[in-house]
């Protein structure tokens, strides 16, 4: 029983990790243009397939294929920003929320015809396995994901808070005027945060192929944890997203261990409506 | 150096600077007064490409900057110091600074560039690592306006540089508005306080209704009746 309870820690705190890294696009790009992207989980679903037939078609393992998928959801975060996200950037909220939702039912459509709603999974990869403390079995693929998702987050903690560029970013949160008054182009920064932003979905998604399935609608559920894990660490803080991933991971698996599996994603939900009512600014949000 | 004609500025379809035409010459100061509401910020904000005419022409050293963008008329040499300071709350004093500079990526100009602003403003380099909005107003506005030095430029607007801080501190603000002069820098200045204006500048021009009312020189002005009535409560 004991061991049983520390095994759902474990693994609570491992997919908090990449819950954690799934959230830092959407609270980023939120922080950055007041904008927030539906779709976000449906990107995620996209680095997903990209990584899965990297491996079906060319047996390239999605560890291998990693920074191919990044790359490739870079490009897409930025083909976003210009294609769809600029022409709307001064529209009304609704406007906003009809195109990134557009994208979200875009994106879930063209991979079901695709792809069919089939479920998917890579059988065999290289990380496949296990490791085991004591009592405690840590799968080798989600050990790998949770390191993977605190470098890359690390990365972009160490991009925002020490480079030139990320300082840039930062400045135009905070102040998009005040950034053009420096020299700063709040455009070039607004296509930058995309790129960034998706890259790290695509990071995520590249990092989950390893033990989870692929199907169109794999994107809703991550997609609307990431919401509340940006709700909880506060819209637009990247450091506050780090802590709420790993707070909402710990509360996923400890009421599912707890209460119940059928009852986990409501207990996560209800976080949610706590956090709005009674915090509606997040643990780290400003305002 | 910069050459403004006949220029009309307006926000989304109201103008706000019907047809305003004045000029700045090297090594001068030129103050711009004017009530609240006049558009003297206006002014400021479409030489700098927050804002751009739609009719009249900018010239900047001899350049059209007219429709220019913010990033290249930073780049030409013009540096905005905005009204009310728009310092980045959230970020280090160290970090607005470095963000004044974010054109350059030579980190010895930066360097160069920091310590000089410190040599005006020594507190800064005390308040580096502390977040901006923890600063008194006086330090903000010095946060301010080093972080527009911070880019080197020719041209210094500056709008309301005493807004909001103690007249101690106005004192020292005008000290260094005298001192940046006579290292090299133009000024364009806005602001409330019309004596300090006209006492420090060499030529100013009086805004009225988003058009010029009065130019000449400060100590013209200063002796004009209609100013002394409207402005300094004589
Ligand atoms: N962003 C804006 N959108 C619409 N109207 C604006 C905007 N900014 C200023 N205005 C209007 O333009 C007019 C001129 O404003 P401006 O700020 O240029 O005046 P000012 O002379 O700088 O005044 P103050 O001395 O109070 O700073 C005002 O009527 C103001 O309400
Ligand atoms: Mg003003």
């Amino acid at each position: 029983m004991e061991g049983l309870f520390i095994q759902t820690l474990v693994s609570g705190l491992l997919i908090g990790f990449l819950y954690a890294l799934i959230a830092v696009g959407l609270t980023m790009i939120f922080g950055m243009m007041d904008i927030v992207n539906f779709a976000h989980g449906d990107y995620l679903m996209v680095a997903m397939y990209f990584s899965f037939w990297c491996f079906a078609l060319f047996g390239m393992d999605p560890l291998y294929s990693l920074p191919a998928v990044t790359l490739l959801l870079f490009g897409l975060g930025i083909l976003t920003y210009y294609l769809l996200i600029k022409p709307i950037i001064n529209a009304p909220m609704l406007s906003q929320i009809f195109v990134t939702f557009g994208v979200l039912i875009f994106l879930r459509g063209l991979a079901t015809f695709l792809w069919k709603v089939d479920y998917r999974m890579i059988p065999q990869t290289v990380l496949s396995g296990n490791i085991h403390l004591g009592d405690v079995y840590i799968g080798i693929p989600q050990l790998t994901a949770a390191a993977g998702a605190i470098i890359c987050n690390g990365l972009v903690l160490w991009f925002l808070k020490k480079t030139r560029l990320g300082m840039a970013l930062e400045a135009v949160a905070e102040d998009k005027e005040a950034a053009r008054l420096m020299g700063i182009n709040s455009d070039r920064m607004f296509a930058l945060a995309w790129g960034i932003g998706i890259a790290t979905v695509g990071v995520a998604g590249a990092l989950l192929t390893s033990f989870y399935y692929v199907f169109p609608e794999v994107g809703a559920n991550f997609g609307l944890i990431a919401f509340v894990v940006v709700a909880l660490g506060g819209f637009g803080s990247v450091t506050g997203a780090f802590a709420a991933g790993i707070i909402v991971g710990l509360v996923e698996v400890l009421s599912g261990f707890l209460i119940g599996p059928q009852f986990k994603f409501m207990f996560v939900l209800v976080l949610y409506l706590g956090v709005v009512f009674i915090r509606p600014q997040g643990l780290l949000g400003k305002k | 150096m910069l050459n403004v004609e006949g220029v009309q500025l307006r926000y989304s379809n109201i103008p706000v600077i019907h047809d305003v035409s004045f000029r700045v010459d090297q090594g001068e100061i030129v103050s711009i007064i004017g009530g609240n509401g006049n558009g003297k910020s206006t002014i400021l904000k479409g030489l700098s490409g927050i804002i751009h005419p739609l009719i009249g022409k900018v010239t900047f050293n001899g350049q059209d900057i007219t429709k220019a963008s913010s990033d290249a008329i930073v780049a030409l040499g013009m540096s905005h110091v905005p009204e009310g300071r728009r310092l980045f709350p959230n970020l280090t004093v160290l970090k607005n600074l470095r963000l004044g500079a974010f054109l350059t990526r030579d980190t010895v100009e930066i360097n160069r560039r920091l310590d000089y602003v410190y040599g005006i403003f020594p507190i800064l380099k005390e308040r580096s690592e502390q977040k901006a909005s923890t600063l008194s107003g006086g330090e903000q506005q010095m946060v301010a306006i080093a972080r527009g030095l911070m880019s080197k430029p020719k041209l210094l607007l500056l709008d309301e540089p005493s807004w909001g801080i103690a007249p101690i501190l106005v004192e020292k603000i005008f000290a260094v508005i005298r001192e940046i002069r006579k290292d090299g820098v133009t000024i364009l200045l806005v602001e409330q306080d019309v004596q300090e204006a006209l006492d420090i500048c060499d030529r100013a021009y009086v805004i009225q209704t988003g058009r010029v009312a009065q130019e000449g020189t400060g100590q013209e002005l200063l002796a004009s009746e209609t100013i002394q009535k409207s402005f300094l409560g004589l």
